[in-house]
């Protein structure tokens, strides 16, 4: 099975209505030779969306554009979320649409939508790791990892920060996901090709699944993200051994590869590297190594 | 397997060959160009060497044990405070063995193909404890002669009934610190017989606290994740990659693993060719990327990937701690989560039985 992905940046995105919106991902989805299976948007893209929408206000700092859009963001993500719904409808298309942030009682998640090519909801995904940025905004850990069974294959989706934390990547595998979509927003400061090397990039070689990660390129409430969006792949498939199928300059609108699931199982038949797992060894450590750092055994 | 007799008598030749007394003779019949060192420690620059060597059998052993010497002298020389030496460092031992040179010369691919019933584990129970012993002489007499750190590199021997890939840690007075058995094989270490280990370790000295796991043991981000909250802060891997060198590939071990839990690693490499394995990498010394000049996560890395040489950097522990304790991205935890998944997750998932082989 061959299939077509592409990752949007958002980058240039001028629009200021849902309307305009739903045109600019169209015309970018038109762009792309082949008809794409699966689109992946970037992390804080319903931040954005409200932010050029004008359905927050035009605060001067990027805390508190947040801070605005959380006072709004039922409206803003049921609007956002029709917005895919019917892109997902008239393209034909799977979406991974961002991120949200979204209230549940007193706590706030980011979250990722799965839809399928009807506009149907496959799930969501809530963001597991925080970043020292979204621990200040009072952002809660969600608790529970899901792979989608779709037409195109099982699906994960890491979120955001999650990209950093290799648990979360290992737990999907782990569960079966062949291709893992990759919403993600880094900061211009910190942004790098060897920065992403050690995100998805890193996931892929030591999972072997397929991962299409989006990079927001946007400026927010005066916060700068820009970073390469990009489509991987276990090296020994791809061209150079790069483990990249497609990588887009910083700021490139979109990028779109192919992921061939034949190679891939391929590759993973000649280098089965989830089945030397020493699972033995781990059970002595999981999980309460983590509940107390340092008090195990230092000779 | 040799008829008994024969057995017997090159087994006690080899122990004679390399008897303690015989090293200790000979290094300590060396002068040293760093007499009198004392070593000063500043947990803002500690100084690590990274070994790539060249693989040479060696029929007479003092010749290895002047090769390694020659090593720590240049290491010490650049005022280092740990030198690290590649995985299977005591292949180059099994030059001893009568006709393995012949063997190697050939070209031959194959161990198992040239000796009839006998399998690279009935190879490695004969010849194991002696090479074993003679490493652990040579390299205790070094670190207690130079007054540094050394990690050893690993040595494939038996212990009991098991055989492992196993690393050692050498204290600057020369008593072992400690040692770490390779936890994850590769599948040719899988099919000749090796035993996995179960357990990590870490060592606290005043250089930091380290730890050495294996080679393959540096793909998983478990091996690091477990060690980095054991409390490592210099995580030291030996390898020995039977495979053309590859940027992308070669990229895959250590370099990742301390971008992710943040700590030092340091890769000390075996190169060169011996029985049709290929042996290609570059010593390195690695750091998260906000700790190294260019931002690229390396403090310094060997130019070849076939040569000898040696790579050194300073490590700043202290800057390491800052960093965990203030880095944007990591340094959270969801314990709720891997209560959820661990270590479920990996039993529900099928993967080659870490079968117990014995020696035979």
């Amino acid at each position: 099975m061959i299939l077509e992905v592409m990752a949007l940046s958002l980058s240039d995105a001028s629009f200021s209505s849902p309307l305009e919106y739903e045109d600019s991902v169209e015309r970018i989805a038109g762009e792309v030779q082949m008809r794409a299976d699966l689109a992946v948007l970037p992390a804080y893209s319903a931040l954005l969306f409200a932010w050029n929408c004008s359905m927050i206000k035009k605060v001067s700092g990027f805390r508190e554009a947040v801070l605005s859009y959380l006072d709004n963001c039922e409206e803003v993500n049921g609007e956002f979320l029709n917005s895919h719904i019917k892109l997902a409808k008239n393209l034909n298309l799977c979406i991974i649409s961002g991120t949200t942030l979204e209230r549940e009682g007193r706590k706030i998640y980011h979250t990722s939508t799965a839809l399928d090519r009807k506009g149907k909801v496959l799930g969501k995904q809530r963001q597991t790791h925080l970043s020292a940025l979204e621990q200040g905004l009072g952002i809660c850990r969600g608790n529970e990892l899901q792979v989608f069974n779709t037409d195109l294959g099982r699906i994960g989706i890491v979120v955001g920060n999650d990209a950093w934390y290799p648990e979360v990547s290992r737990i999907l595998a782990l569960q079966g996901a062949e291709i893992i979509c990759h919403p993600g927003a880094l900061d211009t400061d910190h942004s790098s090709s060897w920065r992403q090397l050690s995100g998805m990039w890193r996931e892929v070689q030591q999972n072997q699944f397929f991962c299409v990660e989006s990079q927001l390129t946007a400026r927010i409430g005066g916060e700068s993200f820009s970073a390469q969006s990009a489509v991987h792949a276990p090296c020994e498939m791809t061209e150079g051994k790069s483990g990249y199928l497609a990588l887009g300059k910083t700021g490139q609108e979109w990028v779109s590869a192919h992921l061939d699931f034949t190679a891939r199982e391929k590759v993973i038949q000649n280098y089965p590297l989830l089945s030397f797992l020493n699972r033995e060894a781990y059970r002595h450590y999981f999980p309460q190594i983590y509940a107390s750092i340092q008090k195990q055994e230092v000779k | 397997m040799l008829s008994s007799w024969k057995e017997r008598l090159l087994l006690h030749y080899l122990f004679w060959k390399t008897r303690s007394a015989r090293f200790q003779r000979y290094l300590q019949g060396k002068s040293s160009v760093v007499k009198g060192r004392e070593m000063r420690i500043d947990r803002r620059k500690i100084r690590a060497v990274a070994v790539q060597q060249k693989l040479e059998l060696y029929t007479e052993p003092l010749h290895y044990a002047e090769q390694m010497r020659l090593q720590v002298e240049k290491a010490v020389q650049m005022e280092a405070h740990l030198v690290v030496f590649p995985e299977n460092n005591g292949i180059q031992l099994l030059g001893m063995l009568p006709g393995i040179k012949k063997l190697a010369g050939k070209g031959e691919t194959s161990l198992e193909g040239r000796t009839g019933q006998l399998s690279v584990l009935d190879v490695l129970c004969f010849v194991g404890p002696v090479i074993e012993k003679a490493a652990r002489t040579i390299f205790s007499l070094l670190a207690a002669k130079y007054n540094v750190y050394i990690m050893a590199g690993s040595f494939l021997h038996p212990d009991g009934e098991k055989v492992v890939n196993r690393s050692y840690l050498f204290g600057p007075d020369g008593n072992l610190l400690g040692t770490q058995d390779k936890v994850h094989l590769f599948p040719t270490e899988q099919k000749w017989g090796i035993n996995s280990g179960e357990r990590f370790h870490v060592f606290q000295t005043p250089i930091g606290n380290l730890s050495m796991p294996v080679c393959m043991d540096a793909t998983y981000f478990e091996t690091f994740r477990i060690l980095q909250l054991m409390g490592a802060e210099i995580v030291m891997v030996p390898i020995a990659n039977a495979e053309p060198y590859h940027f992308y590939l070669a990229l895959r071990g250590i370099w990742p693993r301390v971008q992710e839990t943040l700590v030092y690693g340091i890769r000390s490499a075996l190169v060169g060719s011996f029985l049709g394995f290929n042996f290609t990498g570059k010593a390195g010394i690695f750091a998260p990327i906000d700790l190294t000049p260019k931002k690229d996560g390396i403090l310094a890395e060997s130019l070849s990937h076939i040569n000898t040489d040696l790579v050194t950097a300073d490590l700043d522990l202290e800057a390491l701690h800052e960093l965990r304790a203030a880095h944007p991205y990591l340094g959270d935890k969801n314990p709720e989560l891997y209560e959820k998944y661990f270590p479920g997750i990996y039993l529900n998932h099928s993967s080659n039985d870490n079968q117990d082989r014995d020696c035979p």
